[in-house]
């Protein structure tokens, strides 16, 4: 399964997006406010959710509102920092 | 006495005042300055820095002026903020009703510290996630600190790299319960750690769930150190600032230094404690609690039946008064989600008959929510031709995975 199912799968099922399937989402769609409607406190969720199920850590709040943008933007945030972090289990280079 | 508010602090005050109107965008710290703004949100952000600060209204007057945060806070520590002569003013969130505000006078709030500093005493520096317009934020990332004339650093509340990475070992961290679970469902098993050695925690604003900590202070499978190497819970609220602290997870709380229990007149010629200050008038409580003795208690359920989202008082039955407010919606009712379900609130809803497909009513109660502040939105809504009920007709809870609850 791809990096943009696989997150479709897992937003849907981690935040509980109930009313919706992974053919709902639009790609492009905005996920915070109008679009998935998520808020604040989904962003916490999601950090955690990057991590655990990706093994990527979000950098910091501007990586977040660029990669948080929307699902395409967050499937290219996953692939490049997979990328910068080979292997990376979610440990902090020094 | 520790007042007045150092124009630094008045800065970061003002900033944090002013993040709802004056961010850049959805998710983002950065702000627009004040003459950047569009005039309405330049005259919400200066109404919220005011009353905080409990402006006059000469005073006030001059944030109306377009400048930058620095100026603002420049120009009220000029005035009787910088003499220690105001009232510091919390807020209530508002999530449901109107906000309701609680005024401190700079007294009180230094009591309130000098009476947390000796449990902190060791501390070398905070690192804070919580607002410091927050009470407990003020009490833990502005007080605090200059009591014990100790460093502090303010993040983003969100586990991202640029929080980890400012830890230092020793470090105190001060978050809300939302926050621990995500630090520990993000360092559980992780190689190499996360965290630094012999960080501590303060959890304050909702009862975090006990898993959480003991989680968090549990040995590691590997017999590497514990996440943490303390936890202080502290139990208080917007109208009293901190009331109790504890270590012990599932232990019982103490009356912090700076309360005193009392006696009021109760229903039925019975006796209510309340607490009050050395000085002070009786306050009551705003839950239940369990008194073992003068000085140590337990808290129960709360006597205004709200429950806390991410520190936030929310009111399910005043969210459910909003959902019966849909033509189409018959009756619902709302909770807080089990531990295991997560930390929103959910909703269960009971559609008129013959009504409008599930997932367009969804889609509509969701849009009648979406004016609520995040924490009193239904995470979950799951639809039913009947509200839970136990065998003998009591109001029952419901799993928001069940797929038994039929669908409207």
């Amino acid at each position: 399964m791809d990096t943009r199912t696989v997150l479709k799968k897992e937003l849907i099922k981690e935040l509980r997006l109930e009313d919706i399937g992974i053919d709902d989402i639009d790609d492009a769609a905005p996920l915070f406010g109008e679009g998935l409607g998520l808020d604040s406190l989904d962003a916490v969720e999601l950090t955690v959710l990057l991590q655990r199920r990706f093994g990527v850590i979000i950098e910091d709040i501007d990586a977040a509102r660029n990669a948080f943008a929307s699902v395409e933007t967050l499937v290219r945030y996953i692939e490049t920092r997979k990328d910068a972090m080979p292997g990376a289990g979610p440990g902090l280079s020094q | 006495m520790t007042f007045p508010v150092e124009q630094a602090d008045c800065c970061r005050i003002v900033r944090s005042l002013a993040l709802p109107v004056a961010r850049v965008s959805v998710m983002s710290a950065e702000l627009l300055q004040p003459r950047e703004l569009p005039e309405e949100r330049r005259r919400i952000a200066a109404e919220a820095v005011a009353g905080f600060f409990g402006l006059d209204d000469e005073e006030a007057f001059a944030l109306a002026k377009p400048a930058t945060y620095e100026q603002w806070a420049e120009h009220i520590c000029r005035g009787s903020v910088g003499q220690g002569r105001t009232n510091i003013v919390f807020c209530t969130s508002g999530s449901s009703g109107p906000p309701v505000s609680h005024s401190f006078t700079a007294q009180e709030l230094t009591e309130e510290a000098q009476s947390l500093a000796p449990f902190f005493a060791d501390t070398k520096r905070v690192v804070s996630v919580m607002p410091v317009h927050h009470i407990f934020g003020f009490a833990f990332a502005v007080m605090l600190p200059r009591i014990l004339g100790i460093e502090v650093v303010d993040r983003h509340p969100l586990p991202s790299e640029d929080f980890f990475r400012a830890l230092r070992p020793g470090d105190l961290i001060l978050a809300f319960p939302v926050f621990w679970k995500s630090v520990l469902d993000m360092c559980s098993g992780q190689r190499p750690p996360l965290l630094p050695p012999e960080i501590r925690g303060v959890t304050s604003g909702a009862p975090c769930p006990p898993e959480v900590i003991e989680g968090l202070l549990a040995a590691r499978p590997d017999g590497a150190q514990p996440l943490c190497a303390g936890m202080t819970e502290i139990y208080g609220a917007t109208e009293f600032g901190a009331v109790g602290i504890r270590r012990e997870c599932r232990g019982i709380y103490s009356l912090l230094p700076h309360w005193r229990r009392v006696a009021l007149p109760g229903p039925e010629g019975g006796e209510e404690w309340a607490i009050r200050r050395e000085h002070g008038k009786p306050l009551p409580l705003p839950d239940h609690l369990a008194w073992r003795d003068e000085r140590h208690f337990e808290p129960r359920q709360r006597k205004d039946k709200a429950v806390q989202v991410a520190g936030i008082n929310v009111f399910p039955e005043q969210v459910a008064e909003v959902l019966r407010g849909h033509p189409l919606v018959a009756d619902c009712v709302v909770r807080l989600m089990r531990q295991e379900e997560g930390s929103r609130l959910k909703a269960f809803v009971v559609p008129r008959r013959d009504t409008i497909a599930a997932t367009r009513l969804m889609r509509e109660l969701r849009r009648l929510t979406a004016g609520l502040e995040p924490a009193a939105r239904p995470k979950s809504i799951r639809f039913g031709k009947r509200l839970p009920r136990t065998a003998t007709g009591k109001a029952a809870d419901w799993d928001i995975n069940d797929g038994d609850a039929e669908n409207a």
